[in-house]
């Protein structure tokens, strides 16, 4: 109401600037073109997607978190500093807006930020000498650069950010159905893009060496790690203990690897699984090693940062959705885990009663 | 032809139709479009300054200053920085005064004229702010003449700032710490904010003499020893600025360097405008810079 009066008041001189400055990652960007949506998104191909009673168990939530006073002075001040960033700190000048490395791992780009200047920025048409290729990826190739000492191949932008948007579609999809997202990424400065990605997509992390046989004998070496049961709104259910210690680990329902050389062993055992896997692709790369390449520059810390961030935050849509779904009873999760309701709770009471004595006897009556 | 530091994308609509040269290099800072650009350009501020005193003290004066701090930031790493880390990071470093100096009156130009619009709320349409600064000044009338004669008094160009202050004293048993309003005077380019050290001025050297001027620097006790109090060792502990936080909000500030008014009020114009500043002022403004405790009712508490 205030509003309208104004502007009758006042013309339309009153009406506050429309901000004139584009985000910085469409800064530099050419038109937005019309991104593909399938019209089989919705389609349920795994069996059993539908709700099961199995799955709609009444959670027990876990402890109740910490929560933060009202008058904790360090609370407050945190507030007050906060407060005193946001609304003061961009007062002076307006200054144009730039790079900065470490938004990159803070506040990583979503896929529709993909853009070919966004790439080339980061370097990631750069590939390697031409005497080192793989001619396997020939056509993810724009040509050859460099002194003529040192050829370097160049690689497709718009191939690559065709590439990496159907990588962002698999992972959201992916974690849009329950799937669970492994990150692989053993380079050094990899981690920490490694962890933001999977805690994003609510996945797993890899950034030290991959253990031969972690899939393919994941009897004997995941034997002894911990497995707990959620239900749709990811909260854990407990009553499964007994079942769970027989049942094996889950494996991944999507590997992204961001160096394939150096993890070829962990390839090979995602292939023997029917595991799909997503890549970084470079010039020197086999490509039939992985099921969804994306060809770009593996060596450029700032090139692989923004593709992990971009797929994490793919993984993050994903779940977003699966999340608004469960909320509402779609279920569209798989509920073939083979998991039975857990025993009932008399048993229970009455070996903690026992043990309040400081006794195990059995008493008359009990059976 | 007047050579203005403004965004490209936004020259096209704001500079009269004159042939305008692009910058000979890439400018990092710009001057920054206030909310009602268009309608003080046109118009001015309404009850404030006219159309030509509008452009002296905003149009023309932060683009030299945006143009200055581009100057002395080409090249260098911090040339990305936003203006107020600047102002605070050089505070203290007397061989980059130049530097610390545009910073800080862009950005204490900039704060002046966020409070004024082309249709101010008054405050009485902000009870809550309303209530908590009658709290610390007993009615806005109090706070209105304590703040004016302060500016008024002031001899030279300068700042003065109305800023919510939180006590440093240590809070007891829970309770949160205690703050009121306080009005802050800053003289030339000096800044309200208490991280940059040594750089606040609070003593204005016309009004005092060496020997109070010795006193204030030199306030410090002969030892330390004692279990409180603000000089025990608890208490020089206690006194220091939260980690990573500030101790003193700033929510309104006039300008009163003389470019400002001189224009419009005349030689002896100084009473006036500040009296039609105050008329001026958007509450509204002002209340999204307080603080949430600030605008939180106070309990009363015995002295």
């Amino acid at each position: 109401m205030i509003l309208r009066s104004l502007l009758l008041r006042q013309g339309r001189f009153a009406l506050p600037r429309s901000t004139l400055i584009r985000p910085f990652r469409r800064y530099l960007a050419s038109q937005i073109e019309e991104t593909y949506t399938n019209p089989h998104q919705h389609q349920q191909f795994i069996a059993g997607a539908d709700g099961d009673a199995t799955k709609s168990q009444a959670a027990t939530s876990l402890s109740a978190e910490s929560e933060v006073l009202d008058n904790d002075p360090v609370a407050l001040n945190y507030a007050l500093q906060q407060h005193s960033k946001a609304v003061t700190g961009k007062i002076g000048s307006m200054v144009e807006p730039h790079y900065r490395p470490h938004e990159l791992l803070s506040n990583p780009p979503s896929p529709k930020d993909i853009t070919l200047e966004l790439l080339m920025a980061s370097q990631s048409h750069i590939g390697h000498s031409t005497s080192l290729w793989h001619p396997a990826n020939a056509k993810y190739i724009f040509g050859v650069r460099g002194e003529d000492g040192h050829p370097i191949h160049i690689i497709s932008l718009d191939v690559t950010a065709a590439h990496l948007r159907r990588a962002c579609k698999v992972v959201s999809g992916v974690t849009e159905r329950g799937g669970l997202v492994l990150f692989v990424g053993s380079r050094e400065g990899q981690a920490r893009c490694v962890v933001n990605a999977a805690s994003m997509s609510k996945g797993c992390h890899l950034f030290t060496k991959w253990i031969p046989g972690t899939i393919t004998n994941g009897q004997q070496i995941l034997g002894k790690c911990k497995k707990k049961v959620v239900n749709h709104k990811d909260e854990e259910v407990k009553g499964f203990e007994d079942q769970l210690i027989q049942k094996a680990a889950v494996k991944p329902d999507l590997v992204v690897c961001l160096n394939p050389l150096e993890n070829y062993v962990l390839l090979h055992e995602c292939a023997l699984n029917n595991i799909p896997t997503v890549g970084i692709v470079d010039t020197d790369v086999n490509p039939t090693w992985i099921t969804y390449p994306i060809p770009a520059n593996d060596d450029s810390l700032r090139c692989v940062q923004l593709i992990a961030g971009v797929l994490g935050r793919a993984g993050q849509e994903g779940q977003a959705v699966r999340r608004e779904l469960a909320l509402t009873g779609q279920l569209p999760a798989r509920q073939d885990h083979g998991l039975e309701p857990p025993a009932e709770q008399e048993t229970d009471e009455r070996n903690s009663r026992d043990k309040e004595h400081g006794r195990n006897l059995l008493q008359a009556g009990d059976v | 032809m007047r050579k203005l530091t403004l965004h490209p994308q936004i020259r096209a609509t704001l500079l009269p139709q004159t042939r305008i040269t692009p910058p000979s290099r890439r400018s990092i800072h710009y001057v920054p479009p206030l909310t009602y650009d268009d309608s003080f350009r046109k118009q001015g501020i309404p009850g404030l300054l006219s159309p030509d005193g509008f452009r002296i003290a905003w149009t023309d004066y932060q683009a030299s200053m945006v143009q200055k701090l581009n100057e002395l930031t080409a090249g260098e790493p911090y040339e990305d920085a936003h203006v107020k880390q600047l102002a605070l990071q050089f505070a203290r470093d007397p061989t980059a005064a130049s530097l610390f100096n545009h910073a800080s009156m862009a950005h204490n130009n900039h704060f002046f004229f966020n409070s004024l619009s082309t249709s101010p709320m008054k405050i009485d349409r902000i009870p809550t702010l309303q209530q908590s600064l009658s709290n610390t000044y007993g009615s806005m009338e109090t706070l209105q003449g304590a703040f004016l004669d302060t500016a008024a008094a002031m001899f030279g160009p300068g700042f003065v700032w109305l800023v919510w202050a939180r006590s440093l004293d240590n809070p007891t048993s829970g309770v949160q710490r205690r703050g009121a309003w306080r009005i802050l005077t800053t003289y030339l380019a000096g800044t309200p904010y208490p991280e940059a050290g040594y750089r606040q001025q609070g003593l204005d050297m016309n009004n005092n003499s060496a020997a109070s001027y010795n006193a204030y620097t030199n306030g410090q006790p002969t030892n330390y020893v004692g279990a409180f109090g603000s000089w025990s060792q608890s208490g020089r502990e206690q006194a220091k600025l939260p980690p990573g936080g500030t101790n003193v909000m700033p929510v309104l500030c006039v300008n009163t360097w003389e470019h400002v008014w001189l224009r419009d009020y005349g030689m002896n114009g100084k009473r006036r405008f500040l009296k039609d500043w105050w008329e001026a002022v958007d509450w509204s403004q002002v209340e999204s810079l307080a603080p949430m405790e600030a605008k939180q009712p106070l309990e009363f508490q015995r002295a």
